[in-house]
């Protein structure tokens, strides 16, 4: 084949002429087919106006036979058996676009092919400006060699037979190294374009298919009237006829086939086993397809009907049995409906809003006079197989796994076009890769595609310009989560510069502790860190009351916005053999358990408090999830741990600080050797010691700090007195009296709040009861009013 | 002229070909509107599985099988009207495509002598 564009080809003429008259020439020329046609026959039978009637049936025939052409060649020439120029493999729109005589060079076939909606739809899915990428096309007509080259290869590996104006924009942007530098520029990678393009080749496929068949007048003629399925049903097989809900076969394909075959070989009951988002739903809705369009004669027309529980519920609270079993008796008569139970733990007593239908439910399987589909997560299926095992074992179950990536990717693109139409706006490619990305970084709940689509909805409302952006998705996942995706502004980009000041604020000293912790959290808000792990995981070190809990406390408030956003174990009690039963639990049926507040609070700082003391099995649990950031429950559902960060607190060791910082060692020169004698002493095991990000130690507080931290509990007195519009002040010698009494060398700075609230607090509070103190005032306290 | 030999070439080569199988389309098509297939499968079948369960007495299980016997025939007219229409549609459309591809190569001879005539008289 060589490299040529004749543009006076057979197929090149044809292209411009079907490009000249165009769908409404088309509706013209039918127009005068008609008229002419009518009007020839009134004139041919007057008398002395047959010349004229002829001339009319000319007209006519001629534009019947153009009509005909334009239909059926003119627009949708056949495909060239041997294609041996360029002009052979062009789409005719496109190639009618190309003006004869005028040379081609990139930038002309950007202008083309942008003129054209393919062009336009990878464009503005990739959010390219058309103006700013043509700047760095070339400007020679043998610059157009390597991309119709690249535009053949790209045909070829589409296994397509036309290069279209979406094949040309690609094979454009990736052989010009001007247009790759912008593409990256934008954050761009030579992926996402074949991505997009990927994606304009499914929806061209689908334009081009055929309206599917659904059967024709008598279809149901046979099936029974369904009045109370109809009132506490919604029937999936009419809204897939009325092209309702998105649904796709990407993902499952293979299960539709065993569905089917479970159905048609006498099962009369499936379960759907997944977890909620794996496209249970979707599925039924892709069967109910399927079996409309008639290809499975076993089958044949049947209609796929979901109850809604909560309904069937409320309408008949006494009534229920017989309700149920009117339902299962219409459907049976019927004889053409499969009942789907959607989330069908509800159907059998387990939830908020269920009822038990097990009992009326078990006979009509056993007698397989009636087809059901239940859906099920894996914990739900389980349940009901050790509650209800001869209800179980008449269900065939069918298990729906997460999709791969690419899956995904295509199924987003192709609900994106859904909501696109919906909601009139442009979904970005760069919008959908951030939906799958955040989706599957921040939602623990739901498995994909469900959480990556529930994402790309939600983001729909902060669309700009009717354009959804990926920092639209940001903004979505932000508001959902309450977790800071987008890029930082500049006022918290501020605050993440000067992290250590800000949490010296609270924290006396241990400055080593407070960098390290500050660069853990800058490195997560910048996205730098291990994805895979938890945002940062420390194990400190250090006597009681110099600040370790202090210091987590700080951390939960800077990075996740509120101190309480801490999940807090005392490690002490998972010294037992049944220690990781308890850390497992799922929390379904009791409550406490490190998974359920994980689950409950995805973005915390989870602080192991002793963690020495926990057994063995514990620690070894611990590895895994300072490793892989994650931890399976006792239902082997996996608990996510990457959004939060890991501080494992002990007081090993401390006696061991105390005595080298009274000798004169910095923190740095004795953290190793400690370290290595903690191992040797087996409190620590080495590759528990390894999983940490850092360990950190914590020195003992000299009377000076504990000075500085009992100015700040004042402050904090301060602040509940505030109200009353009354504030406490302390004189050096008062200071020093409180300092004095609140300082323990064994205990730190712990037992300084027994010693203000002791002495001060006390204090306030006598002069507030006996009314010495009116609002606005300052108390100032000396020592002897000290209590 | 190039262009005149080419709509030639597929008027009387792929373009009537296609005209064949479009107006074969046609009649699958209508056939398909009528759902032929499962009319003549169920053309006995009760009438939207309107039926009667029978009784314990025989008085009862008479009356139960002549319901159903009336709910089968009214199936059966309703089926069978619909059969008969569709088969009146399908061979129209039968009708239809013949004359149509029949006519196909007699279209551009058509022009050519009422070109003549309008100039002829």
């Amino acid at each position: 084949m060589n490299n040529e564009l004749n543009l006076s080809s057979i197929r090149a003429r044809k292209a411009r002429l079907a490009a000249k008259i165009g769908k409404r020439g088309q509706r013209f020329l039918i127009f005068l087919v008609v008229t002419l046609g009518l009007l020839g026959v009134f004139l041919w039978l007057s008398e002395g106006f047959k010349q004229i009637g002829w001339a009319c049936f000319a007209a006519a025939t001629a534009a019947l036979i153009t009509a005909l052409w334009y239909r059926l060649d003119l627009t949708k020439p056949a495909p060239i058996a041997h294609p041996d120029s360029l002009d052979d493999f062009l789409e005719p729109s496109l190639l009618a676009s190309f003006k004869k005589g005028l040379p081609i060079t990139p930038q002309v076939a950007w202008k083309v092919s942008t003129g054209q909606w393919q062009g336009r739809f990878l464009c503005n899915h990739l959010l390219l400006d058309m103006n700013s990428v043509i700047q760095t096309l070339g400007t020679e007509p043998q610059d157009m060699d390597i991309v119709w080259r690249r535009s053949v290869d790209l045909m070829e590996s589409s296994q397509t037979r036309q290069v279209d104006a979406g094949t040309l924009v690609v094979a454009l942007i990736t052989t010009s190294n001007a247009t790759r530098d912008l593409i990256t520029k934008l954050n761009l990678k030579e992926t996402d374009v074949l991505e997009v393009h990927a994606w304009l080749k499914r929806l061209s496929d689908y334009l081009d298919e055929p309206h599917p068949y659904f059967g024709g007048i008598g279809r149901d003629w046979a099936a029974g009237f369904t009045p109370t399925l109809d009132r506490f049903g919604h029937n999936i097989s009419q809204s897939v006829e009325k092209g309702e809900g998105h649904y796709h076969t990407l993902a499952h394909a293979d299960v539709l086939d065993g569905i089917i075959h479970s159905l048609s070989q006498g099962s009369s009951g499936v379960a759907l086993v997944g977890e909620a988002g794996s496209g249970k739903s979707s599925l039924i809705y892709a069967l109910a397809q399927r079996l409309l369009k008639g290809q499975d004669q076993d089958l044949l027309y049947y209609q796929i009907v979901t109850l809604n529980a909560s309904m069937i519920l409320s309408s008949a609270k006494n009534d229920l049995e017989n309700l149920i079993l009117t339902l299962f008796g219409e459907a049976i008569h019927a004889g053409n409906i499969i009942i789907f139970l959607d989330d069908a733990k509800l159907f059998f007593g387990d939830g908020v809003g269920a009822f038990d239908m097990s009992q009326v439910l078990l006979p009509v399987l056993q007698n397989k006079r009636l087809k059901i589909i239940a859906a099920f997560t894996p914990h739900d299926f389980q349940k009901l197989k050790s509650e209800n095992e001869a209800l179980a074992s008449l269900i065939s179950p069918v298990n729906i796994k997460e999709p791969s990536q690419d899956v995904v990717m295509d199924i987003l693109e192709d609900t994106a076009l859904t909501l696109e139409q919906r909601d009139k706006l442009l979904i970005s490619h760069q919008a959908i890769s951030e939906a799958y990305k955040l989706s599957g970084q921040y939602d623990q709940d739901l498995a994909y595609p469900g959480k990556a689509i529930n994402l790309l909805e939600q983001a729909t409302t902060y669309s700009q310009d009717h354009i959804l952006l990926a920092e639209s998705v940001q903004q979505a996942i932000e508001k959902m989560r309450g977790v800071k995706v987008s890029k930082a502004g500049s006022a918290e980009t501020d605050v993440l510069l000067h992290l250590e000041d800000l949490i010296h604020k609270r924290m006396i000293n241990q400055k080593r502790a407070v960098e390290v912790v500050a660069a853990a959290l800058r490195r997560g808000r910048a996205g730098v860190g291990n994805l895979g792990r938890p945002v940062g995981s420390f194990l400190f070190l250090g006597p009681t009351g110099v600040g370790k809990t202090e210091l987590a406390r700080s951390l939960a408030a800077t990075y996740f916005g509120d101190e309480n956003q801490m999940i807090r174990l005392d490690m002490s009690e998972y010294q037992r053999s049944d220690g990781v039963a308890r850390l497992l639990d799922s929390g379904v049926d009791k409550s406490g358990s490190l998974i359920m507040f994980i689950r409950q609070q995805p973005f915390s700082v989870v602080l192991l408090d002793e963690v020495e003391k926990a057994s063995d099995s514990v620690l070894n649990l611990l590895l895994q999830m300072l490793d892989e950031g994650q931890l399976t429950d006792s239902n082997g559902r996996v608990a996510s741990f990457k959004n939060s960060i890991i501080i494992a607190t002990s007081n090993a060791g401390s006696a061991e600080i105390s005595k080298r910082v009274g000798a004169g060692d910095t923190l740095d020169k004795m953290e190793k050797p400690l370290i290595e004698e903690l191992i040797a002493q087996g409190l620590f095991k080495p590759e528990l010691i390894n999983r940490f990000d850092d360990v950190v130690l914590f020195r003992p507080l000299d009377k000076k700090e504990l000075a500085q931290v009992a100015e700040i509990m004042i402050q904090g007195v301060n602040k509940s007195l505030a109200e009353q519009n009354i504030s406490v002040k302390l004189t050096d010698a008062a200071l020093g009296a409180v300092v004095t009494a609140g300082y323990d060398p064994q205990f730190g700075a712990r037992p300084m709040r027994r010693a203000i609230q002791k002495m001060v607090e006390n204090s306030v509070a006598k002069k507030l009861l006996a009314g010495q103190v009116q609002p606005g005032t300052i108390i100032t306290l000396d020592v002897k009013d000290l209590s | 002229m190039v262009m005149l030999f080419e709509f030639l070439r597929w008027w009387y080569g792929p373009g009537w070909l296609d005209a064949g199988q479009k107006a074969v389309g046609l009649v699958v098509g209508t056939q398909k509107a009528f759902s032929a297939g499962v009319l003549l499968r169920t053309l006995f079948s009760p009438w939207k599985q309107i039926v009667t369960l029978p009784g314990r007495s025989l008085n009862d299980k008479l009356k139960a099988s002549l319901d159903n016997l009336i709910s089968r025939v009214v199936g059966f007219f309703a089926r069978a009207l619909a059969l008969l229409f569709g088969l009146v549609l399908t061979a129209l459309a039968a009708l239809f495509g013949l004359i149509a591809t029949t006519a196909w190569p007699v279209l551009p001879l058509f022009l050519v002598y009422s070109i003549y005539r309008s100039v002829s008289g």
